[in-house]
Protein backbone atom coordinates (compact mmCIF):
# COMPACT_ATOMS: atom_id res chain seq x y z
CA UNK A 1 0.00 0.00 0.00
CA UNK A 2 1.37 3.37 -0.91
CA UNK A 3 1.97 5.91 1.82
CA UNK A 4 1.90 9.68 1.76
CA UNK A 5 4.60 12.06 2.89
CA UNK A 6 4.40 15.83 2.50
CA UNK A 7 1.58 15.42 0.03
CA UNK A 8 3.55 13.17 -2.27
CA UNK A 9 2.56 9.62 -2.96
CA UNK A 10 5.31 7.26 -1.84
CA UNK A 11 6.08 3.71 -2.85
CA UNK A 12 8.32 1.02 -1.34
CA UNK A 13 10.90 -0.81 -3.46
CA UNK A 14 12.55 -3.95 -2.08
CA UNK A 15 15.82 -5.45 -3.23
CA UNK A 16 16.37 -9.24 -3.02
CA UNK A 17 18.99 -8.71 -0.27
CA UNK A 18 16.26 -7.35 1.97
CA UNK A 19 16.78 -3.61 1.75
CA UNK A 20 13.75 -1.34 1.41
CA UNK A 21 13.69 2.03 -0.32
CA UNK A 22 10.81 4.44 0.07
CA UNK A 23 10.61 6.60 -3.03
CA UNK A 24 8.13 9.02 -4.54
CA UNK A 25 5.80 7.26 -6.91
CA UNK A 26 6.73 9.72 -9.67
CA UNK A 27 10.41 8.79 -9.22
CA UNK A 28 9.65 5.05 -9.30
CA UNK A 29 7.55 5.56 -12.42
CA UNK A 30 10.63 6.69 -14.34
CA UNK A 31 10.88 2.92 -14.71
CA UNK A 32 8.35 1.83 -17.31
CA UNK A 33 8.29 -1.63 -15.71
CA UNK A 34 7.25 -0.20 -12.32
CA UNK A 35 4.89 2.27 -14.00
CA UNK A 36 3.05 -0.62 -15.64
CA UNK A 37 2.84 -2.50 -12.31
CA UNK A 38 1.35 0.56 -10.61
CA UNK A 39 -1.03 1.34 -13.45
CA UNK A 40 -2.18 -2.28 -13.59
CA UNK A 41 -2.66 -2.12 -9.83
CA UNK A 42 -0.16 -4.93 -9.30
CA UNK A 43 1.85 -2.91 -6.79
CA UNK A 44 1.27 -4.29 -3.33
CA UNK A 45 2.65 -2.97 -0.03
CA UNK A 46 6.11 -3.09 -1.53
CA UNK A 47 7.45 -3.95 -4.97
CA UNK A 48 10.16 -6.59 -5.00
CA UNK A 49 12.77 -5.85 -7.65
CA UNK A 50 14.36 -9.21 -8.41
CA UNK A 51 17.99 -9.57 -9.51
CA UNK A 52 18.97 -6.02 -8.60
CA UNK A 53 20.94 -5.80 -5.37
CA UNK A 54 20.56 -2.91 -2.96
CA UNK A 55 23.79 -1.24 -4.07
CA UNK A 56 22.66 -1.04 -7.69
CA UNK A 57 19.03 -0.29 -6.83
CA UNK A 58 20.10 2.70 -4.74
CA UNK A 59 22.11 4.02 -7.71
CA UNK A 60 19.13 3.52 -10.01
CA UNK A 61 16.91 5.44 -7.58
CA UNK A 62 19.53 8.19 -7.43
CA UNK A 63 19.39 8.41 -11.24
CA UNK A 64 15.58 8.48 -11.33
CA UNK A 65 15.47 11.13 -8.57
CA UNK A 66 17.62 13.38 -10.69
CA UNK A 67 15.76 12.73 -13.93
CA UNK A 68 12.16 12.87 -12.76
CA UNK A 69 10.50 16.06 -14.06
CA UNK A 70 10.46 18.20 -10.89
CA UNK A 71 7.61 20.44 -9.74
CA UNK A 72 7.92 23.44 -7.47
CA UNK A 73 5.74 24.41 -4.51
CA UNK A 74 3.19 26.01 -6.80
CA UNK A 75 3.04 22.96 -8.94
CA UNK A 76 4.72 24.74 -11.85
CA UNK A 77 7.27 22.63 -13.65
CA UNK A 78 10.84 23.57 -12.80
CA UNK A 79 11.52 23.92 -16.50
CA UNK A 80 9.24 27.00 -16.46
CA UNK A 81 11.81 28.88 -14.44
CA UNK A 82 15.02 27.28 -15.70
CA UNK A 83 15.80 27.39 -19.39
CA UNK A 84 15.40 23.88 -20.90
CA UNK A 85 18.87 24.10 -22.47
CA UNK A 86 20.46 24.93 -19.11
CA UNK A 87 18.52 22.10 -17.48
CA UNK A 88 19.68 19.66 -20.15
CA UNK A 89 23.27 20.83 -19.75
CA UNK A 90 23.05 20.39 -15.97
CA UNK A 91 21.71 16.84 -16.43
CA UNK A 92 24.49 16.04 -18.89
CA UNK A 93 27.16 17.10 -16.39
CA UNK A 94 25.41 15.18 -13.64
CA UNK A 95 25.17 12.05 -15.85
CA UNK A 96 28.88 12.24 -16.67
CA UNK A 97 29.70 12.21 -12.95
CA UNK A 98 27.11 9.54 -12.18
CA UNK A 99 28.56 7.09 -14.71
CA UNK A 100 32.12 7.33 -13.33
CA UNK A 101 31.83 3.87 -11.83
CA UNK A 102 33.80 0.66 -12.20
CA UNK A 103 33.05 -1.68 -15.03
CA UNK A 104 31.11 -4.22 -12.91
CA UNK A 105 28.80 -1.51 -11.60
CA UNK A 106 28.24 -0.12 -15.08
CA UNK A 107 27.30 -3.53 -16.46
CA UNK A 108 25.02 -4.15 -13.46
CA UNK A 109 23.40 -0.78 -14.20
CA UNK A 110 22.87 -1.79 -17.86
CA UNK A 111 21.03 -4.91 -16.71
CA UNK A 112 19.00 -2.94 -14.18
CA UNK A 113 18.13 -0.24 -16.74
CA UNK A 114 17.02 -2.91 -19.17
CA UNK A 115 14.92 -4.85 -16.65
CA UNK A 116 13.33 -1.72 -15.20
CA UNK A 117 12.99 -0.21 -18.69
CA UNK A 118 14.55 3.18 -17.97
CA UNK A 119 15.48 4.46 -21.41
CA UNK A 120 17.71 7.34 -20.30
CA UNK A 121 19.79 5.10 -18.03
CA UNK A 122 20.08 2.42 -20.71
CA UNK A 123 21.22 5.11 -23.15
CA UNK A 124 23.79 6.46 -20.73
CA UNK A 125 25.25 3.10 -19.69
CA UNK A 126 25.30 1.57 -23.20
CA UNK A 127 26.72 4.70 -24.81
CA UNK A 128 29.45 4.91 -22.16
CA UNK A 129 30.38 1.29 -22.87
CA UNK A 130 30.69 2.01 -26.59
CA UNK A 131 32.62 5.23 -25.97
CA UNK A 132 35.19 3.44 -23.84
CA UNK A 133 36.02 0.95 -26.60
CA UNK A 134 35.86 3.32 -29.55
CA UNK A 135 39.62 3.63 -30.02
CA UNK A 136 40.52 0.11 -29.01
CA UNK A 137 41.86 -2.73 -31.11
CA UNK A 138 39.69 -5.81 -31.69
CA UNK A 139 41.76 -7.76 -29.13
CA UNK A 140 41.21 -5.04 -26.53
CA UNK A 141 37.48 -4.90 -27.27
CA UNK A 142 37.17 -8.67 -26.83
CA UNK A 143 39.08 -8.60 -23.58
CA UNK A 144 37.21 -5.56 -22.25
CA UNK A 145 33.81 -6.99 -23.12
CA UNK A 146 34.56 -10.62 -22.16
CA UNK A 147 33.82 -11.70 -25.71
CA UNK A 148 35.52 -14.78 -27.11
CA UNK A 149 36.95 -14.69 -30.62
CA UNK A 150 35.32 -17.74 -32.27
CA UNK A 151 36.74 -17.08 -35.74
CA UNK A 152 39.42 -19.30 -37.21
CA UNK A 153 42.42 -17.12 -38.11
CA UNK A 154 41.65 -17.41 -41.83
CA UNK A 155 37.99 -16.50 -41.23
CA UNK A 156 38.98 -13.37 -39.37
CA UNK A 157 41.38 -12.48 -42.16
CA UNK A 158 38.58 -12.80 -44.72
CA UNK A 159 36.27 -10.58 -42.66
CA UNK A 160 39.00 -7.97 -42.32
CA UNK A 161 39.74 -8.10 -46.03
CA UNK A 162 36.09 -7.38 -46.85
CA UNK A 163 36.68 -3.82 -45.69
CA UNK A 164 40.38 -3.57 -45.08
CA UNK A 165 40.26 0.24 -44.93
CA UNK A 166 38.18 0.02 -41.73
CA UNK A 167 41.10 -1.60 -39.89
CA UNK A 168 43.76 0.96 -40.74
CA UNK B 1 39.57 -7.93 -14.69
CA UNK B 2 38.18 -9.07 -11.34
CA UNK B 3 35.87 -12.09 -11.06
CA UNK B 4 32.90 -9.80 -10.36
CA UNK B 5 33.68 -7.50 -13.29
CA UNK B 6 34.04 -10.49 -15.59
CA UNK B 7 30.71 -11.98 -14.45
CA UNK B 8 28.80 -8.72 -14.84
CA UNK B 9 30.30 -8.04 -18.24
CA UNK B 10 29.73 -11.56 -19.54
CA UNK B 11 26.12 -11.69 -18.37
CA UNK B 12 25.39 -8.46 -20.22
CA UNK B 13 27.30 -9.34 -23.37
CA UNK B 14 25.73 -12.83 -23.54
CA UNK B 15 22.25 -11.29 -23.45
CA UNK B 16 21.06 -10.80 -27.02
CA UNK B 17 18.83 -7.80 -26.17
CA UNK B 18 21.57 -6.01 -24.23
CA UNK B 19 24.18 -6.67 -26.93
CA UNK B 20 21.67 -5.13 -29.39
CA UNK B 21 21.29 -2.06 -27.15
CA UNK B 22 25.05 -1.62 -26.90
CA UNK B 23 25.92 -2.16 -30.57
CA UNK B 24 23.09 0.19 -31.57
CA UNK B 25 25.15 2.97 -30.06
CA UNK B 26 28.23 2.40 -32.18
CA UNK B 27 28.99 5.62 -34.05
CA UNK B 28 27.34 5.89 -37.51
CA UNK B 29 30.77 6.23 -39.16
CA UNK B 30 31.51 3.67 -41.90
CA UNK B 31 34.16 1.65 -40.03
CA UNK B 32 31.90 0.90 -37.03
CA UNK B 33 29.93 -2.09 -38.24
CA UNK B 34 32.72 -3.71 -40.31
CA UNK B 35 34.97 -3.58 -37.22
CA UNK B 36 32.22 -4.88 -34.91
CA UNK B 37 31.57 -7.76 -37.28
CA UNK B 38 35.19 -8.89 -36.92
CA UNK B 39 34.94 -9.25 -33.11
CA UNK B 40 33.10 -12.61 -33.16
CA UNK B 41 30.46 -14.50 -35.13
CA UNK B 42 27.63 -13.37 -32.89
CA UNK B 43 28.50 -9.72 -33.38
CA UNK B 44 28.71 -10.26 -37.12
CA UNK B 45 25.30 -11.90 -37.23
CA UNK B 46 23.87 -8.86 -35.45
CA UNK B 47 25.80 -6.28 -37.47
CA UNK B 48 24.46 -7.78 -40.69
CA UNK B 49 20.90 -8.49 -39.46
CA UNK B 50 18.48 -6.29 -41.46
CA UNK B 51 16.25 -5.60 -38.45
CA UNK B 52 19.26 -4.57 -36.35
CA UNK B 53 20.42 -2.32 -39.19
CA UNK B 54 16.98 -0.68 -39.39
CA UNK B 55 17.20 0.09 -35.65
CA UNK B 56 20.78 1.34 -36.09
CA UNK B 57 19.66 3.75 -38.81
CA UNK B 58 16.64 4.86 -36.78
CA UNK B 59 18.81 5.41 -33.70
CA UNK B 60 21.22 7.65 -35.60
CA UNK B 61 18.50 9.25 -37.78
CA UNK B 62 20.97 10.97 -40.12
CA UNK B 63 23.57 9.11 -42.16
CA UNK B 64 27.09 10.55 -42.08
CA UNK B 65 28.60 12.39 -45.02
CA UNK B 66 31.13 9.95 -46.45
CA UNK B 67 32.61 12.06 -49.23
CA UNK B 68 31.70 13.27 -52.69
CA UNK B 69 31.57 12.09 -56.28
CA UNK B 70 32.92 14.19 -59.10
CA UNK B 71 33.40 13.83 -62.82
CA UNK B 72 37.11 13.64 -63.49
CA UNK B 73 38.79 12.91 -66.82
CA UNK B 74 36.08 10.68 -68.34
CA UNK B 75 35.47 8.97 -65.04
CA UNK B 76 33.30 9.46 -61.96
CA UNK B 77 35.40 9.18 -58.84
CA UNK B 78 34.77 9.20 -55.11
CA UNK B 79 36.80 11.15 -52.56
CA UNK B 80 36.34 10.52 -48.85
CA UNK B 81 36.18 13.50 -46.51
CA UNK B 82 36.77 11.34 -43.42
CA UNK B 83 39.96 10.30 -41.67
CA UNK B 84 41.13 6.71 -41.15
CA UNK B 85 39.66 4.28 -40.28
CA UNK B 86 36.52 5.76 -41.88
CA UNK B 87 38.26 6.72 -45.07
CA UNK B 88 36.57 4.61 -47.74
CA UNK B 89 39.03 4.22 -50.62
CA UNK B 90 38.16 5.51 -54.07
CA UNK B 91 38.30 1.98 -55.53
CA UNK B 92 35.56 0.73 -53.20
CA UNK B 93 33.02 3.06 -54.86
CA UNK B 94 34.13 2.46 -58.41
CA UNK B 95 31.00 3.49 -60.31
CA UNK B 96 32.66 5.03 -63.34
CA UNK B 97 32.99 1.67 -65.11
CA UNK B 98 29.68 2.08 -66.92
CA UNK B 99 30.74 5.32 -68.57
CA UNK B 100 31.71 4.72 -72.14
CA UNK B 101 31.60 8.20 -73.59
CA UNK B 102 32.96 11.59 -72.70
CA UNK B 103 29.40 12.92 -72.93
CA UNK B 104 28.46 11.55 -69.51
CA UNK B 105 27.65 13.60 -66.45
CA UNK B 106 26.55 13.11 -62.89
CA UNK B 107 23.11 14.69 -62.52
CA UNK B 108 22.67 14.15 -58.81
CA UNK B 109 23.40 12.06 -55.77
CA UNK B 110 20.92 11.42 -52.99
CA UNK B 111 19.77 8.76 -50.50
CA UNK B 112 22.73 6.49 -51.28
CA UNK B 113 22.35 6.57 -55.08
CA UNK B 114 24.13 8.38 -57.90
CA UNK B 115 22.35 9.36 -61.12
CA UNK B 116 24.46 9.70 -64.27
CA UNK B 117 23.47 10.42 -67.85
CA UNK B 118 25.23 9.28 -70.99
CA UNK B 119 24.19 11.70 -73.71
CA UNK B 120 25.67 9.67 -76.55
CA UNK B 121 23.75 6.55 -75.66
CA UNK B 122 20.88 8.61 -74.23
CA UNK B 123 20.79 6.42 -71.17
CA UNK B 124 20.70 6.99 -67.47
CA UNK B 125 22.68 5.05 -64.89
CA UNK B 126 21.46 4.71 -61.34
CA UNK B 127 24.33 3.47 -59.18
CA UNK B 128 24.24 2.37 -55.56
CA UNK B 129 27.91 2.66 -54.58
CA UNK B 130 27.63 0.84 -51.25
CA UNK B 131 26.13 -2.31 -52.78
CA UNK B 132 27.81 -1.94 -56.16
CA UNK B 133 24.51 -2.24 -58.00
CA UNK B 134 24.08 -0.29 -61.22
CA UNK B 135 20.98 0.01 -63.36
CA UNK B 136 20.55 1.36 -66.84
CA UNK B 137 17.42 3.21 -67.92
CA UNK B 138 16.55 4.52 -71.37
CA UNK B 139 15.45 8.16 -71.31
CA UNK B 140 11.95 8.96 -72.65
CA UNK B 141 12.04 9.83 -76.39
CA UNK B 142 11.33 13.56 -75.93
CA UNK B 143 14.57 13.89 -73.94
CA UNK B 144 16.49 12.71 -77.01
CA UNK B 145 15.19 15.62 -79.10
CA UNK B 146 16.74 18.44 -77.07
CA UNK B 147 20.26 19.62 -76.49
CA UNK B 148 21.75 17.74 -73.58
CA UNK B 149 22.70 21.04 -71.96
CA UNK B 150 18.98 21.60 -71.30
CA UNK B 151 18.50 18.40 -69.27
CA UNK B 152 18.77 18.08 -65.53
CA UNK B 153 17.58 15.45 -63.13
CA UNK B 154 17.70 13.83 -59.72
CA UNK B 155 17.34 10.49 -57.99
CA UNK B 156 15.65 9.89 -54.64
CA UNK B 157 14.51 7.02 -52.44
CA UNK B 158 10.84 6.17 -52.83
CA UNK B 159 10.42 4.19 -49.59
CA UNK B 160 7.35 5.34 -47.73
CA UNK B 161 7.21 2.86 -44.86
CA UNK B 162 6.79 4.43 -41.47
CA UNK B 163 10.02 5.31 -39.69
CA UNK B 164 12.13 4.86 -42.82
CA UNK B 165 15.52 6.54 -42.44
CA UNK B 166 17.31 7.48 -45.63
CA UNK B 167 20.92 6.45 -45.91
CA UNK B 168 20.50 2.72 -45.46
CA UNK B 169 17.92 2.42 -48.22
CA UNK B 170 20.23 0.66 -50.65
CA UNK B 171 17.55 -1.77 -51.76
CA UNK B 172 14.49 0.45 -51.39
CA UNK B 173 12.53 1.50 -54.47
CA UNK B 174 13.65 4.76 -56.01
CA UNK B 175 12.46 7.49 -58.34
CA UNK B 176 14.26 9.46 -61.00
CA UNK B 177 13.05 12.93 -61.96
CA UNK B 178 14.24 14.20 -65.34
CA UNK B 179 13.53 17.75 -66.49
CA UNK B 180 14.05 19.71 -69.69
CA UNK B 181 14.65 23.30 -68.66
CA UNK B 182 14.71 24.86 -72.13
CA UNK B 183 12.88 23.80 -75.29
CA UNK B 184 12.11 25.62 -78.52
CA UNK B 185 8.51 26.19 -77.38
CA UNK B 186 9.84 27.55 -74.04
CA UNK B 187 7.85 24.94 -72.19
CA UNK B 188 9.81 23.20 -69.41
CA UNK B 189 9.00 19.54 -69.03
CA UNK B 190 9.38 16.82 -66.41
CA UNK B 191 9.04 13.06 -66.30
CA UNK B 192 9.32 10.68 -63.32
CA UNK B 193 10.60 7.11 -63.38
CA UNK B 194 9.47 4.73 -60.68
CA UNK B 195 11.57 1.62 -60.01
CA UNK B 196 8.51 -0.07 -58.51
CA UNK B 197 6.55 0.31 -61.75
CA UNK B 198 9.77 0.03 -63.78
CA UNK B 199 8.31 2.71 -66.06
CA UNK B 200 8.33 6.41 -66.78
CA UNK B 201 5.17 8.36 -65.95
CA UNK B 202 3.38 10.93 -68.07
CA UNK B 203 5.13 14.04 -69.30
CA UNK B 204 4.43 17.02 -67.05
CA UNK B 205 4.58 20.53 -68.45
CA UNK B 206 4.82 23.86 -66.68
CA UNK B 207 1.94 26.29 -66.39
CA UNK B 208 3.44 29.12 -68.43
CA UNK B 209 6.09 29.17 -71.16
CA UNK B 210 9.41 30.63 -70.11
CA UNK B 211 13.04 30.62 -71.19
CA UNK B 212 15.24 28.91 -68.64
CA UNK B 213 18.91 28.32 -69.16
CA UNK B 214 20.18 25.35 -67.20
CA UNK B 215 22.98 26.25 -64.79
CA UNK B 216 23.96 22.54 -64.73
CA UNK B 217 23.85 22.42 -60.99
CA UNK B 218 22.40 19.47 -59.08
CA UNK B 219 18.91 20.06 -57.71
CA UNK B 220 18.18 20.66 -54.03
CA UNK B 221 15.36 18.64 -52.43
CA UNK B 222 13.51 20.96 -50.07
CA UNK B 223 10.25 19.78 -48.54
CA UNK B 224 8.49 17.88 -51.31
CA UNK B 225 10.06 19.72 -54.20
CA UNK B 226 13.23 19.75 -56.26
CA UNK B 227 14.75 23.14 -57.10
CA UNK B 228 17.14 23.56 -60.02
CA UNK B 229 19.10 26.74 -60.54
CA UNK B 230 19.08 28.63 -63.85
CA UNK B 231 21.83 30.83 -65.22
CA UNK B 232 19.78 33.88 -64.24
CA UNK B 233 19.53 32.78 -60.63
CA UNK B 234 15.89 31.71 -61.03
CA UNK B 235 14.75 28.20 -60.27
CA UNK B 236 12.72 25.45 -61.87
CA UNK B 237 10.64 23.70 -59.21
CA UNK B 238 9.18 20.23 -59.45
CA UNK B 239 6.68 19.32 -56.73
CA UNK B 240 6.82 15.56 -56.15
CA UNK B 241 3.40 15.38 -54.49
CA UNK B 242 1.49 17.68 -56.83
CA UNK B 243 3.52 16.40 -59.79
CA UNK B 244 3.70 19.96 -61.05
CA UNK B 245 6.34 22.23 -62.54
CA UNK B 246 6.74 25.91 -61.70
CA UNK B 247 9.30 28.65 -62.09
CA UNK B 248 10.37 30.77 -59.12
CA UNK B 249 12.30 33.98 -59.27
CA UNK B 250 15.48 33.98 -57.24
CA UNK B 251 16.43 36.80 -54.85
CA UNK B 252 17.36 40.16 -56.38
CA UNK B 253 21.05 39.46 -56.86
CA UNK B 254 23.29 40.16 -59.81
CA UNK B 255 26.06 37.64 -59.22
CA UNK B 256 27.06 34.88 -61.59
CA UNK B 257 25.23 31.61 -61.01
CA UNK B 258 28.52 29.87 -60.15
CA UNK B 259 28.42 31.90 -56.94
CA UNK B 260 24.87 30.79 -56.13
CA UNK B 261 23.39 27.80 -54.39
CA UNK B 262 19.79 26.94 -53.55
CA UNK B 263 19.76 25.62 -49.98
CA UNK B 264 17.37 24.50 -47.29
CA UNK B 265 17.63 26.96 -44.40
CA UNK B 266 15.34 24.88 -42.24
CA UNK B 267 12.76 22.14 -42.85
CA UNK B 268 10.95 23.01 -46.05
CA UNK B 269 12.21 26.62 -46.19
CA UNK B 270 14.03 27.57 -49.36
CA UNK B 271 17.19 29.62 -49.06
CA UNK B 272 19.78 30.98 -51.40
CA UNK B 273 23.48 31.41 -50.69
CA UNK B 274 25.58 33.86 -52.67
CA UNK B 275 29.33 33.62 -52.42
CA UNK B 276 30.15 37.29 -52.73
CA UNK B 277 33.74 37.71 -51.60
CA UNK B 278 34.47 38.46 -48.77
CA UNK B 279 30.97 37.46 -47.62
CA UNK B 280 28.41 34.71 -47.77
CA UNK B 281 25.08 36.36 -48.34
CA UNK B 282 22.17 34.17 -47.28
CA UNK B 283 18.58 34.77 -48.38
CA UNK B 284 15.44 33.00 -47.40
CA UNK B 285 12.08 32.82 -49.10
CA UNK B 286 9.34 33.83 -46.70
CA UNK B 287 5.61 33.55 -47.08
CA UNK B 288 3.57 36.43 -45.63
CA UNK B 289 0.12 36.12 -44.05
CA UNK B 290 -1.48 36.28 -47.49
CA UNK B 291 0.64 33.42 -48.77
CA UNK B 292 2.76 35.72 -50.93
CA UNK B 293 6.43 34.79 -51.02
CA UNK B 294 9.24 37.30 -50.87
CA UNK B 295 12.99 36.95 -50.61
CA UNK B 296 14.46 38.35 -47.41
CA UNK B 297 18.13 38.88 -46.87
CA UNK B 298 18.70 36.74 -43.82
CA UNK B 299 22.39 36.89 -42.94
CA UNK B 300 25.69 38.14 -44.24
CA UNK B 301 28.66 36.24 -42.91
CA UNK B 302 32.29 37.20 -43.41
CA UNK B 303 34.20 34.30 -44.91
CA UNK B 304 37.68 35.27 -43.68
CA UNK B 305 37.06 34.02 -40.16
CA UNK B 306 35.13 30.96 -41.21
CA UNK B 307 37.76 29.80 -43.66
CA UNK B 308 40.71 31.22 -41.68
CA UNK B 309 41.83 33.07 -44.81
CA UNK B 310 44.93 35.30 -44.85
CA UNK B 311 44.29 39.06 -45.25
CA UNK B 312 45.28 38.88 -48.91
CA UNK B 313 43.94 36.00 -50.97
CA UNK B 314 44.38 34.90 -54.55
CA UNK B 315 41.23 36.23 -56.19
CA UNK B 316 39.33 34.79 -59.08
CA UNK B 317 37.58 31.50 -59.58
CA UNK B 318 35.64 31.52 -56.30
CA UNK B 319 32.96 28.91 -56.84
CA UNK B 320 30.30 26.95 -55.02
CA UNK B 321 31.09 23.37 -56.00
CA UNK B 322 28.33 21.41 -54.33
CA UNK B 323 25.74 21.20 -51.60
CA UNK B 324 23.92 18.54 -49.60
CA UNK B 325 20.70 19.40 -47.84
CA UNK B 326 20.95 16.08 -45.96
CA UNK B 327 24.40 16.78 -44.54
CA UNK B 328 23.80 20.54 -44.44
CA UNK B 329 27.18 21.27 -46.01
CA UNK B 330 28.48 22.99 -49.09
CA UNK B 331 31.79 22.71 -50.90
CA UNK B 332 33.51 25.85 -52.15
CA UNK B 333 36.67 26.93 -53.89
CA UNK B 334 38.34 30.08 -52.56
CA UNK B 335 41.97 31.25 -52.49
CA UNK B 336 43.14 28.26 -54.53
CA UNK B 337 41.88 25.89 -51.85
CA UNK B 338 38.89 23.61 -51.52
CA UNK B 339 36.72 23.86 -48.43
CA UNK B 340 33.80 22.04 -46.90
CA UNK B 341 31.55 24.35 -44.88
CA UNK B 342 28.91 23.20 -42.42
CA UNK B 343 26.02 25.56 -43.05
CA UNK B 344 24.50 25.79 -39.58
CA UNK B 345 27.70 25.99 -37.56
CA UNK B 346 29.73 27.66 -40.33
CA UNK B 347 32.62 25.36 -39.38
CA UNK B 348 34.96 24.70 -42.26
CA UNK B 349 37.54 22.11 -43.24
CA UNK B 350 40.12 22.21 -46.00
CA UNK B 351 39.84 19.30 -48.43
CA UNK B 352 43.40 18.24 -49.13
CA UNK B 353 42.45 15.73 -51.77
CA UNK B 354 40.33 17.95 -54.00
CA UNK B 355 42.02 19.17 -57.15
CA UNK B 356 39.38 20.09 -59.71
CA UNK B 357 36.90 22.93 -59.98
CA UNK B 358 33.89 20.88 -60.93
CA UNK B 359 30.54 19.78 -59.48
CA UNK B 360 30.96 17.95 -56.19
CA UNK B 361 28.12 15.57 -55.37
CA UNK B 362 28.11 14.93 -51.61
CA UNK B 363 27.43 11.31 -50.69
CA UNK B 364 25.82 10.38 -47.38
CA UNK B 365 25.07 6.86 -46.22
CA UNK B 366 25.27 4.15 -43.59
CA UNK B 367 27.90 1.55 -44.37
CA UNK B 368 27.26 -2.00 -43.26
CA UNK B 369 29.37 -5.12 -43.75
CA UNK B 370 28.47 -8.10 -45.88
CA UNK B 371 26.09 -6.21 -48.15
CA UNK B 372 25.37 -7.89 -51.41
CA UNK B 373 23.03 -6.81 -54.12
CA UNK B 374 20.18 -9.16 -53.20
CA UNK B 375 16.80 -7.50 -53.40
CA UNK B 376 15.71 -4.24 -54.85
CA UNK B 377 15.82 -5.23 -58.49
CA UNK B 378 12.13 -4.58 -59.05
CA UNK B 379 12.31 -5.92 -62.55
CA UNK B 380 14.53 -3.14 -63.88
CA UNK B 381 17.53 -4.15 -65.84
CA UNK B 382 20.56 -4.79 -63.70
CA UNK B 383 23.39 -3.66 -65.88
CA UNK B 384 26.42 -4.37 -63.90
CA UNK B 385 26.38 -6.68 -60.97
CA UNK B 386 29.58 -6.12 -59.12
CA UNK B 387 30.75 -9.26 -57.34
CA UNK B 388 29.88 -9.62 -53.69
CA UNK B 389 31.86 -7.37 -51.41
CA UNK B 390 33.97 -10.16 -49.98
CA UNK B 391 35.11 -11.28 -53.42
CA UNK B 392 35.47 -7.71 -54.58
CA UNK B 393 37.78 -6.73 -51.80
CA UNK B 394 39.76 -9.91 -52.11
CA UNK B 395 40.36 -8.93 -55.71
CA UNK B 396 41.51 -5.52 -54.59
CA UNK B 397 44.10 -6.96 -52.22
Amino acid sequence: MATREAGKKMIMLKSPDGMEFEVEEAVAMESQTIRKMIEDDCADTAILIPNINSKILSRVIEYCNKHVPTTGATGAAASDTVAPAALAEDLKIWDAEFIKVNRATRFDLIQAASYLNIKGLLDLTSQTTIDTISDNSLEEIRSFLSTKNDYLPEEEQTIRRENQWAFQ
Amino acid sequence: MSQSEGNSTASVMDDEDLLWEILLRLPPQPSSLPRASAVCKRWRRMATDPSFLRSFYAHHRKPPLLGFFEYQRDNVVFTSILDAPDRIPRERFNIGGSITSSESYVLGCRHGRVLMIDHVRTELFVCTPITGEQRRLAVPPVFKTVLHTCINGAVLCAANDQGHVHGGCHSSPFKVVLVIMYRDDHQPLACVYSSEANAWGNLITGAAPCRLFNAHRPGSLIGNAFYWLTMRNDMLVFDLVEQSLAVLSGPPVKNLFVHSQIIQVEDGVVGFVVLSYPHFQIWQRKLNDHGVATWMEWKTIGMHNILALPPQIVRGGETILGYSEDADVFFIYVDVKFYMVQFRSMQSKILDEAYYITDYHPFTGFYSPGINIAGGCDGAEVLHVVVRLSDFDLLMC
